[in-house]
C-alpha cells in the first residue's frame, strides 16, 4: 500500500513539470511588457526607460526563457512563489489569505455534492421506474445543463433579495450563512453528475446472481441493498467523483466572481485583466495541484474499497 | 428509427429544443422586433410587458432581440469551437490507436497532461494569450476540449484494426490514409457523432463562462453570458437581464445534451437493451 501511494505520488511529478511547462510557456509570450506596465502606472502614465530597465534587470526578464523557466521552478520547489508584479506583495502572503475562502468552499460544496448526489442515485436506482426516479434523474439532467452563474444569480435574486434570509455575497469570515449559497451553487452541477452515476453503476450490479443470491438466502433488504449492491457499485462513483473534481475547482472561479468571495479564482481573474503573470501562473498552478491531490486520494481509496484491486 | 423515436421522449424532446435555437439564430433578423444594439435611454431598464416582451437593460436594449441574435453566437461558438475541438481530438485519436508504438505513448501523455488541466482554466490562459474577441473564442475551446474525441477515436480504431476487413484493405494495398479514412473512420462515426453532440453544449456552457468572466465575446454583442455580467449589477433593480438569457442558456444546454444522451442511446445497441 505504502509503496504504491508513494509510486503513484512519483507518476505526478512529471504531469506537475510538464504542466508548469506549458504554463510558463503561455505566460511568457503574453504580449505586453509588465515592466513598462508597471513603471507606467508607478509614474502616472509618465514612461521612464531607466526605471524600465532597472525593473526588468530586477525581475530577471532579460534573460532567456529557458533559464528563467528554471529559476521560476527552483523558487517553486523551494517554496517561494516570487512577488506580484504589479502590486509587489509576496505571492506566499497572498495565497495564505486566499487559499482558506476557496478550499472552504470546494470542500463544503465536494461534501455536499458527494452525500447528496450518492443518496439521490441510491434512492432513484432501488426505486427505478418510478416517479421518484424520473424526477431526480430530470435534476441530474437540469444540473447539467444549468451554468452555474447563472443559477448562482437566481439563489440571490431568490433566497437573498426576494426573502431576504441570507447575504447576497461577500466572504464574511467564511461562517455558513456566507457560504450556504455558493457552495450549494457550485456542488449542484457535480451532484448531479455523481447522482446520474450512482444510478446507473448501481443498476449494473442490480440484477446479478449474487444479489438474487443473497435475497434468496434470506438476508435483510437492507443488508442486500447497502453490502451488496451498494457497495459494489462504488467504484464507477468514486472515479467520476475524481474525474469531475477538476470542473468543480475551475468553477470556483465562477463562482467566486458570482458572490464577490476574495478567494483564488477571483485573484486568477483580476490578475489576468491585469496582466499579472507571477500571479497568474500561481493560482493556476494551484487549481491544477487541487484537482490532482484529489485524484490521488481516489487513487488510494479504490482498493481500500475493493480489495480485488492489488496495487503491486 | 421510427420507434426508436417515438420510445427514447429526451431524444424527440432534445432535437426539438435544437431546431427551436437554429431557427432563432438562423431567421434572427426576421423574429427580433428590435436590432440587438439598437439603445433607446428613455426606454432603459423597462420591466418586461408592453411595447418590450422581455423587458430592456441599462442602455434601453430590447432584451428579447438581443437574446434571439444571442443564439447566433451561443450556436457560432458551438459548432465552431467543437468543430475545431473534433479535427484534432480524431486525428490525434486515429493515429495513436492505428500507428500505436512510441506516437500512441506521446499522444496518451499529451492527453493526460491535457486532462490535469480543467478546460475552463486552460481556455481562460489562452484567452489571455490571444485577447478578447469571438474567432479568439473559437480557437481557445478548440484547441482546449479536444481530449474526448480523442480517447473515443483511439479505443474504436483499437478493436477496429483488428477485424478482417481491415486486414483485407491492407491486404490489397490500401494506403493508411486510405484505411483510416474510409474503413475505420466511417465505422466509428455513431460515437464520434455522441462525443460531437455533447461536446457543443460543453463548447457553449464554458463560451458563456468566459463570457460571464469578461474574457469572452465582448459588448456590443449580444452574447448571453456577457448579458448576464451586466445584469448582476442590476439584480435588485431589473431582475430580468438576468433571468433571461441564463433561460436561453439553459433551453439551449439542456437540448443539446438531450439529444447527444439520446443518440448515445441509439448508437449503443449495448445500452439500449440495458436500459
Amino acid at each position: 500500500m505504502l509503496t504504491f501511494a508513494v509510486r503513484r505520488f512519483l507518476q505526478f511529478i512529471p504531469t506537475i513539470i510538464v504542466v508548469s511547462i506549458i504554463i510558463f510557456l503561455l505566460m511568457s509570450v503574453l504580449p505586453g511588457d509588465p515592466a513598462f506596465l508597471r513603471a507606467a502606472a508607478a509614474k502616472r502614465g509618465r514612461v521612464d526607460t531607466e526605471a524600465i530597465e532597472q525593473l526588468r534587470e530586477k525581475w530577471g526578464l532579460n534573460d532567456p526563457v529557458p533559464v528563467r523557466y528554471l529559476r521560476w521552478l527552483g523558487d517553486l520547489v523551494r517554496g517561494d512563489l516570487g512577488h506580484s508584479f504589479r502590486t509587489g506583495q509576496e505571492i506566499n502572503d497572498v495565497l495564505r489569505e486566499r487559499l482558506p475562502v476557496t478550499l472552504r468552499l470546494a470542500i463544503l460544496s465536494i461534501l455536499i455534492a458527494v452525500i447528496g448526489g450518492v443518496i439521490l442515485g441510491y434512492i432513484a436506482a432501488i426505486y427505478q421506474g418510478t416517479i421518484i426516479d424520473l424526477s431526480s434523474m430530470f435534476l441530474a439532467v437540469a444540473g447539467i445543463s444549468i451554468p452555474e452563474f447563472w443559477s448562482g444569480l437566481m439563489l440571490i435574486l431568490l433566497v437573498s433579495v426576494i426573502w431576504g434570509l441570507l447575504p447576497t455575497g461577500g466572504y464574511g469570515g467564511g461562517d455558513l450563512a456566507h457560504m450556504a449559497l455558493p457552495a450549494l451553487t457550485l456542488g449542484f452541477r457535480y451532484m448531479a453528475l455523481i447522482a446520474r452515476i450512482t444510478r446507473s453503476s448501481m443498476l449494473d450490479v442490480i440484477n446479478k446472481d449474487y444479489i438474487r443470491t443473497a435475497r434468496a438466502k434470506g438476508l435483510a433488504e437492507s443488508i442486500v441493498r447497502f453490502k451488496h449492491i451498494f457497495r459494489n457499485s462504488l467504484i464507477p462513483i468514486l472515479t467520476i467523483i475524481g474525474l469531475e473534481s477538476g470542473w468543480l475547482f475551475a468553477n470556483t472561479v465562477v463562482i467566486e466572481k458570482v458572490f464577490t468571495l476574495p478567494g483564488i479564482g477571483h485573484l486568477l481573474v483580476t490578475s489576468i485583466l491585469r496582466r499579472d503573470v507571477p500571479v497568474m501562473e500561481a493560482s493556476i498552478l494551484i487549481v491544477v495541484l487541487a484537482f490532482l491531490s484529489l485524484n490521488f486520494a481516489v487513487d488510494l481509496l479504490y482498493g481500500f474499497l475493493d480489495p480485488r484491486i492489488r496495487y503491486d | 428509427m421510427r420507434r426508436f423515436i417515438s420510445r427514447n421522449k429526451g431524444f424527440s424532446i432534445g432535437s426539438l429544443m435544437v431546431i427551436i435555437v437554429i431557427i432563432m439564430a438562423v431567421f434572427a433578423p426576421l423574429i427580433a422586433p428590435h436590432g440587438y444594439a439598437e439603445a433607446d435611454l428613455m426606454d432603459a431598464l423597462e420591466p418586461p410587458g408592453g411595447e418590450h416582451l422581455l423587458g430592456t437593460d441599462q442602455f434601453g436594449r430590447d432584451l428579447l432581440s438581443r437574446i434571439i441574435y444571442g443564439a447566433r453566437l451561443s450556436l457560432m461558438i458551438g459548432i465552431f469551437a467543437q468543430a475545431i475541438n473534433l479535427i484534432i481530438g480524431v486525428t490525434l485519436g486515429l493515429a495513436a490507436g492505428y500507428l500505436g508504438g512510441k506516437l500512441d505513448d506521446a499522444i496518451m501523455g499529451l492527453t493526460n497532461v491535457m486532462l490535469s488541466m480543467p478546460v475552463l482554466i486552460l481556455a481562460m490562459a489562452v484567452m489571455t494569450l490571444l485577447g478578447p474577441g469571438l474567432v479568439n473564442l473559437f480557437i481557445a475551446l478548440g484547441l482546449t476540449n479536444w481530449t474526448y474525441g480523442c480517447r473515443i477515436a483511439r479505443s474504436e480504431t483499437l478493436s477496429l484494426k483488428e477485424e478482417d476487413f481491415v486486414s483485407a484493405a491492407r491486404a490489397i494495398g490500401c494506403s493508411t490514409f486510405r484505411i483510416l479514412r474510409r474503413h475505420i473512420l466511417s465505422n466509428c462515426l455513431g460515437p464520434i457523432l455522441v462525443i460531437a453532440t455533447l461536446g457543443v453544449a460543453d463548447a457553449i456552457l464554458i463560451g458563456a463562462a468566459l463570457g460571464f468572466l469578461g474574457l469572452g465575446a465582448q459588448p456590443p454583442q449580444s452574447e448571453w453570458g456577457t448579458m448576464l455580467s451586466h445584469g448582476r449589477d442590476y439584480l435588485r433593480l431589473a431582475p430580468w437581464i438576468c433571468t433571461f438569457p441564463g433561460l436561453a442558456l439553459v433551453f439551449t444546454i439542456l437540448g443539446f445534451n438531450l439529444l447527444g444522451d439520446g443518440l448515445r442511446d441509439f448508437t449503443d445497441p449495448y445500452l439500449r437493451t440495458r436500459k
